[in-house]
């Protein structure tokens, strides 16, 4: 029985819901519902996986988030180690299917993915062909180029923000930006008119 | 139901409690505890590297007649050095799993920590732990061969101009020099150079540097104090 009202989070800062949480678990629900599109979206976008599936993850991961609410460091943005923990546990679903990568397409409608092929994120015209293209090359992109690809050009985080979630350093995050785009690019040059990127 | 009830349904029927933040805080003393105790392990690695050094001097290097890799590795306590590399990436290992190490690259952790071992292992050099700590090894366990062992072993290879032992005897143009094995020398010194800490005299330890002759000779190019007692072998 659930006596939880959407009311007891107006006005609470996130470290203020973890402190009441601590207190009386169902104020755990306002953490949930303040990222829960987000993060949907977010595990939507880095896995093909339909919407009841990245609900599992979801639930999986916010169980995750409670049990380590102890171990969070405040010193880290608390939507950059939400973020974390869904990534990881995301991966780690993933990474029990086997071929993922070849058999499915990214579901992806985010405007945003244009700047995706643009050379230091000059803005391209966006079109149906282009959306096209970042359907078919993203999800043939190694893993850890998709990830950063995903959380810049469609979460925008910042680079310290994915230093974060991902757990490698900032120059680490932008050097993986940079293979990423250039191996985008060339698997996007390889299979459609090059007059798209110019 | 929505996706934020059925969570929190869940965790409720399920009792799941949050972990005890004393275990996230032991944890995280455990690791660093851990990087400091493989930082201190690999500092005495290396202080003992430097006294392997002080104790056999790398000027034998020109006299050995093997490559200089070879001859390095010779002088070198492996041991010592194996141990330090071991200590130095279990300290990188440990620290890697700390809260905000993902910032730093591979490479600075690796720097940072190879300077603090270095720059601690010279203090311990400097104020004698080394020293004592080889003592305490070649003390306590049989099977360890000490620095001043692998010294005689290294200063007793006239083959490959090293010799070392007590004076018996002077002449004016050699010297009588009983190795550590019993054996006799006679040692030609006219052209040889003789370090001024060296008192040559009977009962005297030195050590030489110098070329094989026939019939238990050597011609002495340069000739030292031993410096220190020798090893067990050379009782």
């Amino acid at each position: 029985m659930i006596n939880f009202k959407e009311d007891w989070c107006v006005g609470l800062s996130d470290q203020e819901v973890i402190h009441m949480a601590l207190e009386n678990m169902e104020y755990f629900a306002c953490l949930i519902l303040k990222y829960e599109t987000r993060l949907i979206h977010y595990i939507k976008k880095i896995s093909q996986c339909e919407q009841e599936e990245s609900e599992d993850i979801l639930q999986e991961a916010f169980i995750k988030i409670w049990k380590n609410l102890h171990g969070y460091d405040p010193r880290l943005s608390l939507e950059s180690w939400i973020f974390r923990i869904v990534h990881n546990e995301t991966i780690s679903n993933w990474r029990k299917k086997t071929s993922f990568a070849k058999d499915h397409l990214i579901n992806i409608d985010d405007e945003r993915l244009s700047k995706l092929v643009a050379y230091d994120d000059k803005d391209i015209e966006e079109s149906e062909k282009l959306y096209a293209i970042i359907e078919e090359i993203l999800p043939l992109l190694k893993q850890e180029y998709r990830e950063v690809l995903v959380l810049k050009y469609l979460e925008g985080k910042q680079y310290d923000e994915i230093s974060d979630i991902l757990k490698i350093p900032e120059g680490t995050v932008a050097t993986r930006i940079n293979r990423a785009k250039k191996s985008f690019r060339q698997l996007a040059e390889g299979k459609f008119d090059n007059s798209i990127f110019k | 139901m929505n996706i934020s009830e059925k969570i929190v349904n869940k965790i409720k029927s399920d009792n799941i409690k949050p972990t005890s933040k004393w275990a996230f805080i032991y944890n995280e003393w455990r690791r660093w505890i851990l990087y400091f105790l493989f930082i201190m392990m690999g500092s005495i690695s290396f202080s003992i590297i430097l006294f392997a050094i002080s104790v056999n001097g790398f000027d034998l290097l020109e006299h050995f007649k093997h490559s200089t890799l070879e001859s390095i590795l010779v002088l070198l306590p492996i041991l010592w050095l194996g141990t330090m590399i071991f200590f130095l990436g279990a300290s990188i290992m440990s620290v890697l799993s700390t809260g905000r190490a993902y910032k730093f690259t591979f490479g600075k952790l690796l720097s940072f920590s190879t300077g603090i071992s270095l720059a601690i292992g010279t203090l311990f050099f400097l104020t004698g732990g080394a020293k004592w700590f080889e003592n305490k090894f070649e003390t306590n366990i049989e099977s360890y061969e000490s620095l001043l062992e692998k010294k005689t072993t290294i200063w007793s290879q006239p083959n490959l101009g090293t010799l070392s032992g007590e004076v018996v005897s002077m002449e004016s143009d050699y010297i009588v020099v009983k190795d550590w094995k019993g054996k006799t020398w006679q040692v030609d010194i006219k052209d040889s150079f003789i370090a001024p800490s060296t008192e040559l005299a009977a009962g005297v330890l030195i050590k030489l540097n110098g070329i094989l002759q026939p019939d238990s000779q050597f011609v002495a190019d340069k000739i030292r104090p031993w410096g220190g007692a020798p090893g067990k072998c050379a009782k």
